[in-house]
């Protein structure tokens, strides 16, 4: 506990007036005043100040600009959510609260439990993974095009999202250990598998997102290039094979070339999505000014969409700057880690809040075909929203474990001082 | 681990790469296209906020309300028929039917979304009914009024530009419409022969002889000696196995460029097409904008096309206008300003400035340069070959008396069908630094370009020079 931080405090008030202001504009939005609107955001600026103050108290090492991002981002998502729909709003604040209860379990789980590395915890993760994908597959509902719903008491979750956990943490665990002929053909037939289930399940977005991750974690972890490019090969075949015998993903890759050219049908979300971007313009509408309800999935996938629409463009740029130092923020915990597979962990996570902002702000903007995948933080979606936390959890977890090794090397250093 | 920790360090940077990648494509396709996409027809937000916000007037050039918004909110349009019909393309319609007019394509200055901040919010507290800015257009609505007229029966469109400015003094597309009768065409926008379709700017027309205008320029380009090089002209051409003809079948004999260009021969310019090949010539068009997707700031302009031919016979055609070159009456009307510009290309302008709530005048007309297709020197010769064939050409009807005339006469052929008529064309200009006004006039089947087109270009001039341009 030698060191002390900086006081984050003016950060922290500069996002209180904002996200205070903002649920000011939302109440004065209807006569007479919407009080709810107003006590929704003092409640969610109450509760986000009192997390980070105990979870800094309980946690001492943790990574603060990590925590305040993912609560920023948060807060931006709950802001848009109660303008479009207030009743969702309220939801997402219930599932943004199990996130950070599911945070704080991610990150003792990884700071105080060795087990993770474990060659029989390893094999049950990656059973267990397949297993729940399989399960959607066979008994799942389908949702936007994608069977990757599952339904569980009355309420339905998402498993791909909680697979992301399991994947990046057999990855992790494969990568650490020295390089096996054995062990890296299970890893790739564990890896082939679940972007198969994946893409049967037609949620191409996450059969990216896993794609890119696991590219990112061989290449970082065993450091073999000739590796990566085989790996390269095949997912580029695979992608290939499904672009020749699946109708939607060619369907997504033309309406991507040309959305207008199928506005009334297909390109219909791609091209909404635009005008959007282009109705906002530099300093945007204005919150509530706007019209983005045109726009299907406003407020899960297209969430980008009417973040620029109303905040504008600039908004929307600082939006993309709040990832970026959340990148930067995730890979320093994995340069600071002690042991591989911390590192690869870390970076695991990092890497997945990185190609998954990247690949539906990408998509939305139509830099890339667009994929349906939830923004972090920000979309609406218990499971997304959950698991995102949980991914925080862990990066503070290695942050933690970081920190107190380091702690424990000054202390070695002071007490052999003469 | 220090392996691990630099590979790291380099995917971190590919994701800033990547993150660098997201901001520059999404700043540079909003501020590119934003206003494409904004003021598209398919953009619920422009019908939803007609019923917030009093959309500004429409005004021509000397202050003549062309569209306004009375007091409940109901659009209401110049009192006079002939005149809404004249200027039916450039305003366009309130409930989103045509896709280029002002109406729609300026939505966003009309509906005021392009205000700032501080004026939204102004206007928000002070409870006043928002309202957008007035748009004062280029276009003057007695020149255009007379255009439209002019055209007679036939479906087609002229142009007016001020070749120094960019200015559109008018474009006009027959048949126009009426705004107050849009009923009747529902369903009717896709089909080319609509009122709905601005033929100005949407209609890409065989250009015939008046592409002998690039044609020409690329001969002064390339030839050093262009303008005493001969030919001779024996009425038929023969390439491979077609014949390239002259029309009428006339016979011009021995003669240089600047007579070729003055009586339009065919055999000449389709020798000198086929001479300098497929590649010059496409590039030639090129440089006067064929080809290109044109991105301008006031109007929505379809771009024009030259197509390389493969077989020597459709070269020789395509360096006369016809084979599968297309040309929008605009496009043609900007190649004549930048000759007559001394080859200076100025990009269309249909905005003279915005007048926002309380009366300021912003955004005011900044001409600006398309591009340079040809030197100041060949533009010049191109200009006195044009005078020459207005003054003994095949343009002679489209002389003004008072003003030094220069021109070209085009008679596209659109059918294999003899019974029908050829397009006829005419692009010209005024040679007087002071009245830098330039014309460009279609008539779908109408006959030839010098007997039909003409004589409305002349015409159009004439009122322009009775309005003092």
């Amino acid at each position: 506990m030698g060191r002390k931080k900086p006081s984050a405090a003016a950060l922290l008030f500069i996002i209180m007036v904002f996200e205070l202001s903002a649920f000011v504009l939302l109440s004065l939005r209807v006569q007479p005043i919407d009080l709810g609107a107003i006590l929704f955001g003092v409640m969610m600026v109450g509760v986000f100040i009192l997390q980070y103050a105990l979870v800094n108290h309980f946690f001492p090492y943790i990574d603060r600009y990590i925590l305040i991002i993912a609560n920023m981002l948060a807060a931006v998502g709950l802001i848009v959510q109660y303008r479009l729909n207030p009743e969702i709003a309220f939801k997402q604040a219930g599932w943004l609260a199990l996130g950070m209860i599911a945070m704080v379990f991610a990150l003792l789980g990884v700071w105080k439990l060795a087990v993770w590395q474990k060659r029989r915890v390893t094999y049950i993760l990656a059973g267990g993974g397949i297993l729940l994908l399989a399960l959607t597959l066979l008994m799942g509902r389908s949702a936007g095009g994608a069977t990757s719903w599952f339904s569980v008491l009355g309420s339905t979750f998402q498993p791909s999202e909680f697979v992301k956990l399991i994947f990046v943490a057999v990855l992790a665990a494969v990568f650490a250990q020295p390089l096996q002929k054995r062990r890296l053909l299970l890893c790739f037939g564990f890896c082939g598998a679940m972007l198969g289930l994946l893409v049967l399940q037609r949620d191409l977005g996450a059969a990216l997102l896993y794609a890119g991750t696991f590219l990112i974690l061989l290449y970082v972890g065993t450091n073999k290039l000739s590796l990566v490019g085989l790996s390269l090969i095949g997912l580029g075949g695979g992608a290939y094979a499904s672009y020749r015998l699946f109708d939607h993903v060619r369907v997504r890759v033309a309406i991507w070339q040309n959305p207008w050219a199928a506005y009334e049908s297909q390109g219909y979300q791609i091209v909404q999505g635009l005008i959007a971007l282009a109705s906002g313009g530099l300093l945007g509408m204005g919150l509530g000014l706007g019209a983005p309800n045109v726009i299907p999935a406003y407020h899960t996938d297209f969430i980008f969409a009417v973040i620029c629409e109303e905040f504008g463009l600039i908004f929307g740029v600082a939006m993309i700057a709040f990832y970026v130092i959340f990148i930067v923020r995730g890979a320093l915990i994995a340069l600071n880690a002690k042991t591989r597979f911390d590192m690869l962990l870390a970076f695991g996570c990092t890497s997945m809040i990185t190609l998954q902002s990247f690949i539906i702000i990408g998509g939305v903007i139509k830099l890339i075909p667009l994929t349906g995948i939830t923004l972090p933080f920000v979309s609406y979606g218990g499971s997304s929203m959950i698991v995102c936390m949980m991914l925080v959890g862990v990066l503070q977890g290695i942050a933690a474990r970081n920190g107190q090794a380091e702690d424990e090397m000054l202390e070695q250093m002071e007490g052999n001082r003469p | 681990m220090i392996l691990q920790k630099r590979n790291i360090r380099i995917m971190l940077t590919v994701f800033m790469a990547l993150f660098a990648g997201l901001t520059v494509y999404l700043a540079y396709s909003v501020l590119t296209y934003g206003e494409r996409w904004a003021t598209n027809p398919y953009n619920p937000r422009i019908a939803s906020q007609k019923s917030q916000v009093k959309a500004g007037d429409i005004l021509d050039r000397n202050g003549v309300t062309l569209a306004t918004t009375d007091a409940k909110g109901n659009r209401v349009y110049t009192p006079d028929a002939q005149v809404r019909k004249a200027l039916s393309s450039v305003v366009g319609d309130s409930s989103g039917m045509t896709t280029s007019g002002a109406e729609t394509f300026m939505a966003n200055y009309l509906l005021g979304f392009n205000d700032s901040v501080i004026e939204r919010f102004y206007q928000e507290i002070t409870g006043a009914k928002r309202e957008g800015s007035d748009a004062v257009l280029t276009v003057d609505s007695t020149l255009s009024t007379h255009a439209y007229n002019l055209l007679g029966n036939y479906r087609g469109a002229a142009v007016v530009m001020n070749y120094q400015t960019g200015e559109i003094l008018a474009s006009v597309s027959k048949p126009g419409f009426d705004p107050y009768n849009l009923s009747q065409y529902k369903g009717d926008t896709d089909n080319e022969d609509s009122p709905l379709v601005n033929r100005a700017t949407m209609g890409r027309y065989t250009p015939g002889s008046v592409f002998k205008l690039i044609t020409a320029a690329a001969a002064l380009e390339y030839y050093p000696d262009a303008l005493t090089r001969t030919y001779t002209c024996k009425g038929e051409l023969p390439v491979g196995e077609t014949v390239i003809t002259d029309a009428n079948g006339e016979v011009h004999g021995k003669l240089d460029l600047k007579r070729a260009f003055a009586v339009s021969c065919n055999n000449t310019f389709a020798t000198i097409g086929m001479d300098l090949g497929a590649d010059r010539l496409k590039a030639e068009a090129e440089k006067f904008g064929f080809n290109n997707n044109f991105l301008f700031g006031d109007l929505l302009l379809y771009s024009s096309s030259y197509k390389s031919p493969t077989k020597k016979s459709d070269l020789g055609w395509s360096a006369v206008g016809q084979y599968k070159d297309l040309v929008t009456p605009l496009h043609m009307c900007m190649i004549t300003a930048a000759v007559a510009n001394d080859g200076v290309m100025m990009e269309p302008k249909l905005l003279k400035h915005l007048v926002n709530v309380r009366g300021y005048d912003y955004q005011e007309l900044k001409p600006a340069e398309y591009g340079r297709p040809l030197s100041a020197k060949n533009a010049k010769t191109l200009q006195d070959m044009m005078v020459l064939a207005v003054q003994s050409g095949t343009g002679s009807r489209a002389r003004v008396a008072g003003w030094t005339v220069g021109g070209k006469t085009g008679t596209a052929e659109v059918s294999e069908d003899e019974d029908v008529s050829p397009n006829a064309w005419f692009v010209g200009f005024v040679k007087d630094e002071g009245h830098p006004i330039c014309v460009a006039v279609v008539l779908e089947n109408a006959g030839s370009g010098g007997s039909k087109a003409a004589p409305v270009a002349a015409g159009i001039l004439k009122k322009a020079k009775e309005l003092g341009y």
